[in-house]
C-alpha cells in the first residue's frame, strides 16, 4: 500500500503552488483517501514526507475535518441531513429507515460491505429536503423511508467491480478482518 | 508605560502588556486558564472577562478578555464577576465542570491544581448540571508522563507547548467541539525531551508526572527546597519535592535568569537515579556492609599506613566539595584532578576560558542568528530550547554536526539552511574558512548571515569540538565583534567549578602518577574514571592499587571496583554551589534527608586540617567574590582568570571511518541510573549516512548489521541509516564506546555482518471496527 | 428587475466560455480594467452591496479597508463553504453557472489588486468545484486568466480548494487557518484580515454571492443596482425557502421583497393544511419572525429593525406540526456539534443548552431550568472568540421570548404535549412522514 512515483510526483506539483507545503496537506490526504476510500496509517507516513507535518499533525487535521477518515467505510458512503429544513421535513425518520435498511449503527459498514450511512450537517440541498449525499458526490433530494430503502438494497445488488478503487480496497479489507 | 483601571484601582503597565499581565504585576487576582507567561494569550478560555466602564454617556459596558486586549492608557475596566451574577468567570468554570470529574479528594493534582483554584476564587461551589458527564479514553504516554483524559479543560496550553513553543510535533490537538483531546497519533512516549513540560503547564491533573504517581505524596506534604539542576551545565533552578526521606519530583523552579518556567526531561527525571534499586546506602569495605558512620568509615580508610594517595574530585560535585578535595590532597601531598578524562579536561578548560560572553538563554532566545556545533540538543537540552525559540522567529540558525540530533532535523527543514555534517576533525577549519570569508566584500552563505546578524550567538559542545575548533569558534566570535556573543555546553552541571579547582594536566598527571605506581590509593568523589573516555586505562591503572576509596551516590563502575565505598548525598540532599556553563554562581538547598546515613558532601571539611579550612574559605571567597547567592536567587556571574591548560594531542584525520558520540538528550552519568528515564534509551546501533556507505562500498538497508573494530575489539550492532550521520563518520552510544574502548575519532574497520533476521512482519492491522457510538458526522470514523 | 446571478439558470447545463461570453459574459471587464481602483470601490460602497454570507457588512466599505499601499501579495478568497442550514444559495451558482464566479472574482480581484485568488468550496460541493475548476481552466486557456489578462497589465489565477468540511470553516479566519493546512479555529480579531490574512498577507474575503453581484454594478453602474431592490434594498439576491413549503427553493429576487411575497407567491405558501408559527429569515442562527410580521422588507436593515437578521437569505419555515422546543433543540444541537472546539463558552456552554432541552422533552424540566437556559444564553452569547455562538444562542433567545408557553407547559405537562394541528392527509401527500408533536 503505497503511492506510486507518478502520484507522489502529482502531489509535489500541487503542493508547489502554495507558500507553504502544510497548505497541500489536506488536497494530499483527499488523494489517499480517494484511493483507498480511507487514510490509512501507512500512508500518513507518507503524506508526512511530502508535507513537513507529522504524522500526529495529519491526524489533528484528520480528527476536525468531517469529511476525512481514518477508517474504511463501504462501498457507498450516504450521508443523509439532519439539520432544520430537512428535520422539519422527516429526515429523522429517513435516517431511522437508512439506518435499519443498512443493518448496522451509523458510521459502520454494512455486513455485506455494501453502505455506511452517517448524518450529516446541511448540505446545501435545504431546497430538496429532505437530501442526503452518496460518495461526496451524488445528491438525493426529497428523500423518504422508502426510497432510502431502495436506494440501499440496490447498493448490495452492485457487483464488485462495479465501483473502482475504494470498493476493492474495502473489501479487502473486510476480508482480511474475518 | 500608562496607568489602567481595574474596580477603580489605578494599575500601571509596560509597553506590550496586555491588560491581564499588567493585573498580574499589580497582584489583582483575575482568573485564567488559557494564559500562560511563556506561551502567551489566545483568548480559549474566556475566564479573564472584564466588562468595561463606559467613559461616554450612552456607551455600552462590554465584556473584554484582559489576556488578549492590549492595554491603553486610562482605560477602565470591572471585575465582570462583582457585578453581574453569576459573572462570565464563574459561569465558564461552571461549564468545565460539566465535564470535569468530581474527584479532587481523590485527584493527584490537588493542592497543585488552578482548576481548584479558580472553582474556589469564582465560588462556583454548587453544582446545577445535573447531565451525564461525557468521558475521554486516557491514552498511554510511556513512563513520564500519564494522562487522565477526563480532567482535561481545554486549554490548549499542553499543545502550545508541545508543538508552539518547543517545537516537537508528535502530540497535538485531536478532533473538535467538546471531544477535543489532547494526544499522539500512537501510544508511547514523546520525542520531544521537553515532553514533561506539559505537566507543568497543564492546569489541571490531566497530564501528571507518572514517576511522581508512583510514589505519591500530597504536595503539601513534600518537603522542596531552591534546587539546581545537576545533570547539564545549564544549571537550571528546580524545586525537588520529598517525603518520608525519598525523591517523589522534581519541578522547574520559576526563575528570570536561567530557565524562567521550563526544565528538560533529563533534568525532571533524571533525580530519580536517588532512588535506584542499587544505590550505595550503607558504607562498603572489602565488599562487607557496615554500620558505622560515612564520615568516620572515610577518615580511617584514609589513614591506612601504607597508602600513597591520590585524590579525583568531580565536575558533577559542587564547588566547595571539590576545594575541600583539593585542600585534601594537599594535606595528603597528593595529586588532584576534578576530571576522568585529560582530552576532556583540555577542552572545558579552553571552553572555559573562552567563555566570558557566554549568552544566557534568554540572549540565546533573542539571537537574531545562531550558529551551533555539535550535538547541542543532546549535550543541553534546555540550552537548545532556546535554539529553538529563535528558530521558530524564522531566525537563521545554523549546525555544523557529526552526528544525528534533534536539532538538526529542525534546521533542516528551514527553508534554505541546512545543517551541515562533517567530521569533528574538519570543524576547525571550516570554522577558520568561515572567518576568512567574513573579511570578504561579498561574503555569502553562512558568512553572510553573521556577518549581517546583530546579536549573533555561537554556541558549541566542549566534550565532542577537538580543541582546535573551540579556539576557532571563539576567534569567529571576536571577529565578528563585540556584538557576537560565544559559549560552550560543559560535560558536566560544574564543569566551570571543576576548571577552576584542578591544575593544568591534573587528570593526565594522575593517571600517569598512578600508571608509574607513584600511588597505590586514590580517594574518588562523585565521579566514575572508569565508566568515561578513558575507561580502559582507568581499569588497568586501578586494578593494580590496594585502596580505592569511593564517595559516590550511584552504582557507577568504579563503585563496584572499590575497596571501600562510601555513599553520598545527591544534589537535592545536600547544600552546595554549581557554576554553570556561563560562569553564572548558583547555590542550591538541601530538601530533605534520607533515612539511612549518607555523607553530605559538606561534612568532608571535618577531613581538613584547621589551616586547609581556612584555605578553602579563602579560595572559595577569591574565586566567587563575596557575594554567595542565596538558594532560589540567580546568581552573578564570575570572570575567572584564564587557566593554564597544557597540550595533549587530539585525533588526526585519519583514512578509515572515525567513531563520533550519537547521544541521546537523557543521557549522563547519574541519568543512566534512573529507571525510567534510561528505559528511554534508545537501541544501540551504528549509525551511518547512506551515500557514505556505498562510498565504502557497503550495500545496507535497515536489516544489516555492521561490526565495527578497532584496537582488537569488536562489536556488531544494527545499522541505523542517517543522512544526518557525517561522511567519515560512524556513530555510536556512549555505551558502545565503552565497549569497544574507543575514543572520541578513534579510526575504526567496519565489516558487514549477518543480517537482522527478516520475518515476515505479522500483517498490520491497518482498521478495527469496535462500534462507533452514535456519534454522528464529525467524529464518525475516527479509528 | 434583472436577474444576474440566475441569469443562466434556465440552461440544462452550465455554460461553456464560448456561449457564456455570447450572452455578454466578461463583458463587464471593459468597463473595469483601467479605470479608478478608488473610484470602484466609492461606486460600490454607493451601490449599497452588502456581504451575502450572512454579516451584511458593506462591501465597498470592506474593502476600502485595505491600504493602498498593503504590502504584497495581496489576496482574495471566496467563501463558498455555504454551511449554515437552510442557505442553499450558492451551491446553484457554483453548479449551475460556474463562469459567473470566475468573472465575479476576476472583477473584484481587479478592483482591490489582488494577486491571487482561492476559491474555498466546500467538500460537500466536490462536483461543483470540479465545474468551477473546469471554468478557471477555460478562462485561463482563453487568456481570461493568467498574466497581462487582456493587454489590462493585470494577472491573476484563481485557486479553487476543497475543504474537507465543518461548518466554522465557513467563518473567515477560520477558512484562512483551514487554507493553509492548519485546524479550523478561528483566529483573534484585530489583526483583521484585511490587515492580516492569508499567509499574514492582506486579504480580502468575501461571499461568493457577493462578488459575483460586482461585474453587473461596474457595468451598470450604482444606480441601476440601487433600482433593482425594493423597499429600501439594493439590488436583488438569491432567496432560499425551505421547510414544509409547496415549492421549496431558491429564488433570485429584489432585496426588500416582502417575506410574505416570498414564502407565499414564490415558495408556494406552506404545505396544505400547515399554519406558519414562525419563520427564521436567514438561515438557522437567526431569530425568529412571527407571521404578524410578514410584510416585513427582506433587506438588511428591515429585518435587523425588528430585532432579526437578514443573514444569508434563507428563509426556514416553522409550522404548526413541530414542536418550536423540538425545533428549537435540533438549532443548538447543530452548534454543539460544529463548535470548533477552542473556547469555553461555545464548546461546553452549548452542549449544556442541549441538556437542558433535553430534560423538557423527557419531563424533567424545572421552572429553574427554563431559568438556566436565559442566562446561560446571556453568558454564551456575548463571550465567546467567534460569531458562531452568539448565532447559536440567537434563536434559543428569540425561541425563549416566542414561546414562553410552551416551555412552561412542558414542564407542566412533564414532556413534550405539543399536538400538530395540521392533517395527516397533508403529510402523506408530501410524502416525508413529517414529525408531529409525538415524542
Ligand atoms: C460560524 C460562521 C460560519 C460562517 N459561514 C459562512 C459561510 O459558509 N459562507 C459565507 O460566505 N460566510 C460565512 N460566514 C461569514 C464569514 O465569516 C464572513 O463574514 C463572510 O464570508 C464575509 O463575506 P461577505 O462580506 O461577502 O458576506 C460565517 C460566519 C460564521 C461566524
Ligand atoms: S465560538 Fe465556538 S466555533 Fe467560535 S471559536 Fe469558540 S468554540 Fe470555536
Ligand atoms: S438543512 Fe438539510 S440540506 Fe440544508
Amino acid at each position: 500500500m503505497s503511492l506510486t512515483e507518478h502520484e507522489i510526483e502529482h502531489l509535489r506539483e500541487h503542493i508547489e503552488h502554495y507558500p507553504e507545503k502544510r497548505a497541500g496537506a489536506i488536497y494530499c490526504l483527499y488523494y489517499v483517501q480517494d484511493k483507498y476510500g480511507y487514510i490509512p496509517r501507512a500512508s500518513l507516513d507518507e503524506v508526512s514526507e511530502l508535507t513537513d507535518l507529522s504524522p500526529t499533525q495529519l491526524d489533528e487535521l484528520i480528527t476536525f475535518y468531517t469529511l476525512l477518515r481514518r477508517r474504511p467505510v463501504g462501498r457507498r458512503l450516504i450521508r443523509i441531513c439532519d439539520s432544520i429544513s430537512c428535520y422539519t421535513r422527516g429526515s429523522e425518520q429517513v435516517l431511522a429507515a437508512a439506518k435499519e435498511a443498512s443493518g448496522v449503527e451509523f458510521g459502520q459498514i454494512s455486513k455485506d460491505g455494501a453502505v455506511t450511512v452517517l448524518p450529516s450537517i446541511c448540505l446545501g440541498l435545504c431546497d430538496r429536503a429532505p437530501a442526503g449525499l452518496v460518495d461526496d458526490s451524488e445528491d438525493l433530494g426529497e428523500l423518504t423511508p422508502e426510497k432510502i430503502r431502495d436506494l440501499i438494497c440496490s447498493y448490495a445488488a452492485e457487483t464488485l467491480d462495479s465501483k473502482s478503487g475504494g470498493g476493492q480496497q474495502i473489501l479487502a479489507v473486510l476480508k482480511d478482518q474475518q | 508605560m500608562g496607568t489602567l483601571y481595574i474596580d477603580d484601582q489605578p494599575v500601571e503597565f509596560q509597553p506590550g502588556d496586555n491588560v491581564l499581565d499588567a493585573a498580574k504585576r499589580a497582584n489583582i487576582e483575575v482568573p485564567y486558564f488559557c494564559y500562560h507567561p511563556a506561551l502567551g494569550a489566545v483568548g480559549s478560555c474566556r475566564v479573564c472577562a472584564m466588562e468595561t466602564v463606559p467613559s461616554r454617556e450612552g456607551e455600552q459596558p462590554r465584556t473584554v478578555m484582559t489576556c488578549t486586549l492590549k492595554a491603553q492608557d486610562g482605560m477602565r475596566f470591572r471585575f465582570a464577576q462583582s457585578d453581574k451574577a453569576p459573572g462570565v468567570s464563574k459561569t465558564m468554570v461552571e461549564f468545565y465542570m460539566t465535564r470535569h470529574p468530581n474527584d479532587c479528594p481523590v485527584c493527584d493534582e490537588g493542592g497543585d491544581c488552578h482548576l481548584q483554584n479558580m472553582t474556589v476564587e469564582v465560588g462556583h461551589a454548587y453544582r446545577r448540571f445535573d447531565g451525564q458527564k461525557k468521558t475521554y479514553p486516557n491514552q498511554l504516554l510511556g513512563p513520564l508522563v500519564w494522562n487522565t483524559a477526563n480532567r482535561c479543560i481545554t486549554c490548549y496550553r499542553c499543545v502550545r507547548f508541545y508543538q508552539d513553543y518547543a517545537l516537537g510535533d508528535d502530540f497535538g490537538a485531536m478532533g473538535s467541539r467538546n471531544n477535543v483531546l489532547f494526544r499522539r497519533i500512537d501510544d508511547g512516549a514523546f520525542d520531544s525531551p521537553f515532553a514533561g513540560n506539559i505537566i507543568t503547564v497543564c492546569p489541571t491533573g490531566t497530564f501528571t508526572d507518572k514517576v511522581f504517581r508512583r510514589k505519591y505524596s500530597r504536595t503539601w506534604m513534600l518537603k522542596k527546597s531552591a534546587s539546581i539542576c545537576a545533570h547539564c551545565s545549564v544549571g537550571c533552578h528546580v524545586e525537588p519535592g520529598a517525603r518520608a526521606g525519598t525523591l517523589r519530583r522534581v519541578v522547574p523552579n520559576e526563575n528570570s535568569a536561567v530557565n524562567q518556567y521550563f526544565i528538560c526531561d533529563r533534568g525532571r527525571y533524571a533525580p530519580h537515579a536517588s532512588e535506584a534499586a542499587n544505590r550505595p546506602l550503607q558504607v562498603k569495605v572489602g565488599g562487607q556492609l557496615r554500620q558505622e558512620p560515612a564520615l568516620a568509615v572515610l577518615r580511617q580508610a584514609l589513614a591506612v599506613s601504607d597508602a600513597r594517595w591520590g585524590v579525583m574530585g568531580s565536575a558533577r560535585e559542587d564547588v566547595v566539595t571539590n576545594l575541600v578535595l583539593q585542600q585534601l590532597a594537599s594535606d595528603l601531598n597528593a595529586p588532584f584532578t576534578a576530571f576522568t578524562d585529560p582530552l576532556t579536561e583540555v577542552r572545558t578548560k579552553t571552553a572555559v576560558n573562552l567563555s566570558l560572553s557566554a549568552p544566557s538563554l534568554q540572549d540565546i532566545e533573542a539571537a537574531d542568528c545562531i550558529l551551533v556545533v555539535g550535538e547541542l540538543t543532546e549535550h543541553a537540552p534546555m540550552m537548545e530550547l532556546a535554539v529553538r525559540q529563535a528558530l521558530k522567529q524564522g531566525k537563521p540558525v545554523m549546525m555544523l554536526h557529526a552526528a544525528a540530533s534533534l536539532l538538526a532535523g529542525m534546521v533542516r527543514k528551514q527553508r534554505s539552511l541546512q545543517a551541515q555534517t562533517q567530521a569533528p576533525v574538519l570543524w576547525a577549519e571550516t570554522l577558520q574558512k568561515l572567518i576568512s570569508s567574513l573579511s570578504q566584500e561579498q561574503a555569502d552563505g553562512w558568512a553572510a548571515l553573521l556577518k549581517n546578524a546583530k546579536a549573533p550567538v555561537l554556541l558549541g559542545v566542549a566534550e565532542v569540538m577537538p580543541t582546535a575548533a573551540i579556539k576557532a569558534l571563539a576567534e569567529l566570535a571576536a571577529v565578528l565583534g563585540e556584538q557576537a556573543r560565544v559559549g560552550f555546553a560543559l560535560p558536566a552541571a560544574n564543569s566551570f567549578g571543576a576548571a577552576q579547582v584542578s591544575q593544568a594536566g591534573s587528570s593526565e598527571q594522575l593517571l600517569e602518577a598512578l600508571e608509574r605506581g607513584d600511588i597505590n590509593a586514590l580517594l574518588v568523589v562523585g565521579a566514575d574514571p572508569m565508566s568515561g573516555w578513558q575507561g580502559e586505562r582507568w581499569s588497568k591503572a586501578l586494578a593494580k592499587i590496594q585502596h580505592l576509596v569511593v564517595v559516590d551516590h550511584i552504582h557507577s563502575a568504579t563503585v563496584q571496583a572499590a575497596t571501600v565505598v562510601v555513599p553520598s548525598a545527591t544534589v537535592s540532599e545536600h547544600n552546595g554551589v554549581f557554576i554553570n556553563y556561563e560562569g553564572r554562581v548558583q547555590s542550591f538547598a538541601k530538601a530533605y534527608s534520607r533515612e539511612t546515613q549518607v555523607l553530605l558532601q559538606e561534612e568532608l571539611i571535618a577531613l581538613l586540617s584547621g589551616d586547609a579550612r581556612a584555605r578553602v574559605q579563602s579560595q572559595l571567597l577569591s574565586m566567587l567574590g563575596s557575594v554567595m547567592p542565596s538558594p532560589g536567587s540567580t546568581g552573578s556571574r564570575i570572570k575567572p582568570a584564564t587557566l593554564p591548560i597544557g597540550q595533549l594531542a587530539e585525533a588526526v584525520l585519519g583514512n578509515g571511518p572515525a567513531l563520533v558520540l550519537q547521544g541521546w538528550h537523557g543521557e549522563e552519568e547519574v541519568a543512566g541510573f534512573a529507571t525510567e528515564l534510561a528505559s528511554l534509551t534508545p537501541h544501540d546501533s551504528v549509525g551511518i549516512a547512506p551515500a557514505y556507505a556505498k562510498a565504502l562500498g557497503l550495500t545496507l538497508d535497515k536489516n544489516s548489521r555492521l561490526t565495527i573494530s578497532v584496537h582488537n575489539k569488536q562489536l556488531t550492532l544494527p545499522v541505523s541509516l542517517s543522512a544526518q550521520v557525517a561522511e567519515g563518520c560512524v556513530a555510536v552510544s556512549r555505551r558502545a564506546f565503552a565497549e569497544l574502548q574507543a575514543r572520541l575519532g578513534d579510526e575504526v574497520k567496519l565489516t558487514a555482518a549477518m543480517r537482522l533476521s527478516e520475518e515476515p512482519a505479522a500483517p498490520s492491522v491497518v482498521a478495527h471496527f469496535t462500534p462507533l457510538q452514535g456519534d454522528n458526522s464529525n467524529g464518525g470514523l475516527r479509528p | 428587475m434583472e436577474k444576474v446571478l440566475s441569469r443562466n439558470f434556465h440552461h440544462a447545463q452550465p455554460l461553456d466560455l464560448a456561449t457564456y461570453r455570447a450572452g455578454g459574459g466578461y463583458d463587464s471587464l471593459q468597463s473595469i480594467f483601467g479605470r479608478d481602483r478608488e473610484e470602484m470601490v466609492n461606486e460600490l460602497r454607493a451601490s449599497g452591496l452588502r456581504g451575502c454570507g450572512g454579516a451584511g457588512f458593506s462591501t465597498g466599505l470592506k474593502w476600502s479597508f485595505l491600504a493602498k499601499d498593503a504590502p504584497r501579495p495581496v489576496y482574495l478568497v471566496i467563501n463558498l463553504d455555504e454551511s449554515e442550514p437552510g442557505s442553499c444559495k450558492d451551491r446553484q451558482v457554483l453548479y449551475r453557472d460556474p463562469h459567473t464566479i470566475v468573472e465575479g472574482v476576476l472583477a473584484s480581484a481587479y478592483i482591490i489588486g489582488a494577486d491571487k485568488a482561492f476559491v474555498f468550496v466546500r467538500g460537500e460541493y466536490k462536483v461543483g468545484a470540479a465545474k468551477l475548476e473546469k471554468a478557471v481552466q477555460e478562462a485561463r486557456d482563453a487568456g481570461l486568466l493568467g498574466d497581462n489578462i487582456l493587454g489590462s497589465g493585470f494577472s491573476l489565477d484563481i485557486d479553487v480548494h476543497l475543504s474537507a468540511g465543518r461548518y466554522i470553516c465557513g467563518e473567515e479566519t477560520a477558512l484562512l487557518n483551514a487554507l493553509e493546512g492548519y485546524r479550523a479555529n478561528p483566529r483573534s480579531k484585530p489583526p483583521f484580515p484585511a490587515v492580516k490574512g492569508l499567509w499574514g498577507q492582506p486579504t480580502i474575503v468575501n461571499n461568493m454571492e457577493t462578488v459575483c453581484h460586482v461585474p453587473s454594478i461596474m457595468h451598470k453602474g450604482a444606480q441601476w443596482f440601487q433600482g433593482q431592490g425594493q423597499n429600501g434594498g439594493s439590488g436583488t439576491h438569491l432567496f432560499q425557502v425551505s421547510g414544509p413549503v409547496k415549492n421549496p427553493g431558491v429564488f433570485e429576487l429584489p432585496m426588500g421583497v416582502t417575506a410574505r411575497e416570498l414564502i407565499y407567491d414564490h415558495a408556494g405558501g406552506l404545505l396544505d393544511g400547515r399554519k406558519l408559527i414562525a419563520f427564521q429569515p436567514g438561515g438557522s442562527s437567526t431569530p425568529f419572525m412571527t407571521p404578524d410580521q410578514l410584510d416585513t422588507p427582506m433587506h438588511f436593515d428591515a429585518v435587523a429593525k425588528i430585532g432579526s437578521r437578514l443573514g444569508t437569505g434563507g428563509v426556514i419555515i416553522m409550522d404548526d406540526t413541530i414542536c418550536p422546543l423540538k425545533y428549537t433543540r435540533n438549532l443548538i444541537e447543530f452548534y454543539a456539534r460544529e463548535s470548533c472546539g477552542f473556547c469555553t463558552p461555545c464548546r461546553d456552554g452549548l452542549p449544556y443548552l442541549v441538556h437542558l432541552f433535553d430534560k423538557f422533552e423527557l419531563g424533567t424540566a424545572t421552572a429553574a431550568d427554563h431559568q438556566t437556559i436565559l442566562e446561560l444564553c446571556g453568558l454564551i452569547g456575548p463571550n465567546t472568540h467567534c460569531a458562531l455562538a452568539p448565532g447559536a444562542v440567537m434563536p434559543v433567545q428569540s425561541a425563549l421570548q416566542l414561546f414562553d408557553d410552551e416551555f412552561k407547559k412542558h414542564i407542566a405537562a412533564k414532556g413534550c404535549s405539543y399536538s400538530p394541528v395540521a392533517a395527516t392527509a397533508s403529510q402523506a401527500a408530501a410524502g416525508a412522514g413529517v414529525q408531529g408533536g409525538h415524542h
